[in-house]
């Protein structure tokens, strides 16, 4: 049993723009649940304070050039200003560490691994890395910065427990970073779902035609395979409608392609959807559709899931591949999408079926799950750091 | 004397081709929706694996045995339909046993379908006897006893087959209709006397079946003297073991022993003096019904319930079953040959089995036996094809 753990965040709610902050606060109070200390380092945000609310931990702020994304939206965005802040923050953290009695230093993502590197080095605390998502999946494999890799290698290497979301991230960081599979552990993420279950469920009689895509406009989520699925989908179901929501890089080539296909009219961009809404798009929808070419996770998958609603994924999802209750098709095969998305609109039956399964079985996703399988990690990182390593066969 | 009652299953479905909401039948549904090439392959695996290689060893028993040997078998019309497309050899093989006089054919619908639970009695009637006709044919027998596709019987079927003029009938031995009494005897229907029907022991049949190369299984390994003493010791008039012939060879491999196993039996039953083979149609002659069943609703074989719940239990099912039902009148209005085959052949109950989301305690099994990843891909097929039958047929 761990006491006490030393967590390197980025962003924490309310302060949050990612799933990164979302995890943390979850993981952070169901690890002091069952007893562990953690002490939280994050950004100081120029507005406000982080709130006495999040009593379950010590927040430890350290002054950084803070209001930054560590995912931002696009491209452009990783400017060199970015880059500097990050290098900045992972300085000032290891400046103003304090938790000497840490038993485990935790980071999370290249984003904050390089303090973590540097705290193992000075204070030899066992060193645990969380891996939400790699460069590779960021850049959907296309141009990914060789240097952002070598952070997240050398993040890796030096860790003595390395925690990837899925199997799916695990496999990656073997055949990408040459990571040994005996320190890679697969946990997944949890999901609360209280937030999205319908009250009185989902009718699934009444008989709109929406599709939904709820993700970033970037190469990553997929929506071109999206688009020109639901052309496919169009020449069978005349009155279907699609809901392209979320901002990002592509939104122009989008447009564009509905516009190539003859679609435009069946096509709604929505832009960025907050978070009070989402459960309304949930509701409003038949069918939710991801086709991401490469997704560590995909917490909102599961969302989806919590409100009845029946998904269809791409075979390269980190949570699809634990899940029965989703269809599954590789990423490009658009026919393939169509096909279901066809069956899904036709039959009330199968929507029924797969809503009703999948509501039951996204509820295994527990993040106190994830917290008893990450404390275990951190037994198998200071075993590591005393030289016994143990992983038999992985997560 | 106590009767020893052997009856083999032999079935192949014809599996469908994958057919997208886009495909559409040229006029030729049985070529545009089955996929000859894939069930080709299945039946010669299994032809090498079982068929051959069982029906020679029972040939062997009964050579061996002095005609002492007694088993039966049902043939489903889809099997032989296969077995004359891809494999005569396999027939050639069942009209030997045939001729021995050892061995009984029994009857059941020429597409293993659960035409059986339409409340109209029409088409289960025609289906039997379009298997009638196949089986005096092929091999040349007339059954006397009718078997029901997953041994599915309630009082209505007992009612038709008394009818058409069968002596007898096989079913599940579950409580559901015995509730203390033994399967151990014959019994008849309450709600029509004067047909014999003959009860599965379900134990001792499992035990062979399913239990028999599970290394788990505490009685593991069954040797042919263990379970001739079982059989000794079990009590009663006749023990009906009743069975995939696939457990020979093809679900219980050749390595777990279990054809040295059937090898044996005949031998070690020999030390109990008052243990015989016999067919069904020989118990039947044999001895008289010991008491009353009364099935109100439909009891099977089929997984822990017993009861129709892997075929009909959720809505895909139930949907794509009324469906099939109901477009009868239009597609006989066709008179067009190939249309009214196909519509029989989708009958067939693999393709509901294939849609069972029982996934928890049943789903091993129905995994096992699934052409496909999982039963929302199997109903997206079905859907597909039965949606383009309807087409064709104008329904």
């Amino acid at each position: 049993m761990i006491k006490r753990v030393a967590m390197i965040g980025w962003e924490f709610p309310p302060f949050i723009s990612g799933g990164l902050g979302v995890h943390c606060l979850m993981l952070t109070r169901e690890l002091s649940r069952s007893g562990a200390g953690v002490d939280f380092y994050m950004p100081r945000m120029d507005e406000g304070g982080v709130g006495s609310h999040h009593s379950h931990l010590k927040i430890i702020e350290v002054p950084a050039s803070g209001g930054i994304n560590p995912y931002p939206l696009t491209k452009k965005n990783y400017d060199s200003n970015f880059f500097a802040a990050v290098e900045e923050y992972n300085a000032r953290v290891v400046e103003s560490f304090e938790s000497f009695d840490a038993e485990v230093v935790h980071c999370h993502d290249w984003i904050t691994v390089k303090a973590g590197i540097e705290i193992n080095r000075r204070y030899g605390i066992p060193l645990v890395l969380t891996i939400h998502s790699t460069e590779y999946d960021r850049s959907a494999f296309f141009m990914p910065q060789d240097w952002i890799i070598d952070v997240e290698r050398e993040g890796m290497n030096t860790a003595d427990a390395v925690i990837a979301v899925s199997n799916w991230t695990k496999n990656m960081l073997m055949d990408k970073y040459g990571i040994p599979s005996v320190k890679i552990y697969a946990v997944y993420n949890g999901i609360d779902v209280s937030a999205f279950a319908r009250v009185g469920g989902r009718d699934y009689e009444q008989g709109g035609k929406r599709v939904l895509f709820l993700a970033q406009l970037t190469r990553q989520k997929g929506p071109r395979y999206f688009i020109t699925a639901a052309k496919k989908v169009l020449d069978e179901v005349g009155d279907a409608e699609f809901v392209v929501a979320g901002k990002g890089e592509m939104l122009g080539e989008l447009i564009e392609l509905s516009l190539e296909l003859g679609i435009p009219h069946r096509i709604r961009f929505v832009g960025f959807v907050p978070d009070d809404e989402i459960m309304d798009l949930y509701n409003d929808s038949e069918v939710y559709v991801l086709p991401s070419v490469s997704e560590p996770f995909g917490i909102s998958i599961l969302e989806a899931m919590a409100s009845g609603l029946p998904v269809v994924v791409s075979d390269s999802t980190g949570v699809g591949e634990a899940l029965k209750n989703a269809l599954k098709v590789p990423y490009w095969d658009t026919d393939e999408m169509a096909n279901k998305i066809i069956a899904l609109l036709k039959s009330r039956e199968l929507r029924e079926c797969i809503g009703n399964s999948g509501k039951t079985e996204c509820r295994k996703f527990t993040w106190a799950k994830c917290a008893n399988e990450t404390m275990r990690v951190y037994e198998s990182a200071v075993q590591a750091a005393n030289g016994i390593v143990g992983n038999e066969g992985g997560g | 004397m106590k009767n020893v009652c052997f009856y083999f299953q032999v079935h192949q479905p014809m599996r469908l081709g994958r057919f997208r909401a886009f495909d559409r039948s040229c006029g030729n549904p049985v070529d545009d929706y089955f996929d000859t090439e894939k069930n080709k392959a299945i039946f010669k695996r299994v032809a090498e694996r079982c068929y051959y290689p069982a029906n020679d060893m029972m040939l062997r028993l009964i050579d061996a045995c002095g005609r002492d040997f007694r088993i039966s078998y049902s043939l489903s019309g889809t099997f032989i339909e296969q077995a004359l497309l891809f494999d005569g050899g396999v027939i050639d093989s069942f009209r030997e046993l045939a001729k021995t006089g050892c061995v009984e054919f029994l009857q059941e619908t020429y597409y293993h379908s659960l035409a059986g639970l339409y409340e109209d009695q029409t088409e289960f009637t025609e289906q039997v006897a379009e298997h009638k006709r196949v089986m005096r044919n092929e091999i040349g027998v007339t059954p006397r006893v009718f078997r029901n596709t997953e041994l599915i019987f309630d009082n209505r079927i007992a009612g038709t087959i008394k009818n058409l003029g069968y002596e007898g009938i096989v079913t599940e031995g579950t409580e559901r209709i015995l509730g203390s009494r033994l399967p151990n005897y014959l019994y008849e229907p309450s709600s029509v006397p004067g047909i014999k029907v003959l009860l599965k022991n379900y134990r001792l049949s499992d035990d062979v079946a399913f239990r028999f190369g599970d290394r788990g299984w505490n009685e593991y390994p069954l040797f042919a003297d263990k379970y001739a003493r079982w059989l000794a010791a079990s009590p009663g008039e006749t023990i009906n073991l009743f069975m995939d012939y696939e457990t020979f060879g093809e679900h219980q491999w050749k390595e777990t022993g279990i054809f040295g196993f059937m090898e044996k039996l005949p031998e070690e039953m020999r030390g109990y003096d008052d243990l015989r083979f016999a067919t069904p149609s020989e118990c039947i002659d044999s001895l008289e019904a010991k008491g009353r069943i009364d099935a109100p609703f439909a009891i099977s074989w089929a997984d822990s319930e017993r009861d129709v719940s892997a075929c009909l239990d959720n809505r895909m099912q139930q949907y794509a079953f009324n469906t099939l039902r109901d477009m009868r009148d239009a597609v006989l209005k066709t008179g067009n040959r190939q249309i009214k085959h196909a519509w029989r052949l989708l009958q067939t109950s693999d393709h509901y089995y294939y849609c069972s989301t029982k996934f928890f305690a049943d789903g091993d099994v129905h995994t096992y036996f699934s052409p496909y990843d999982n039963p929302y891909d199997a109903f997206i097929n079905y859907l597909n094809v039965i949606t383009d039958l309807q087409r064709l047929v104008g329904y």
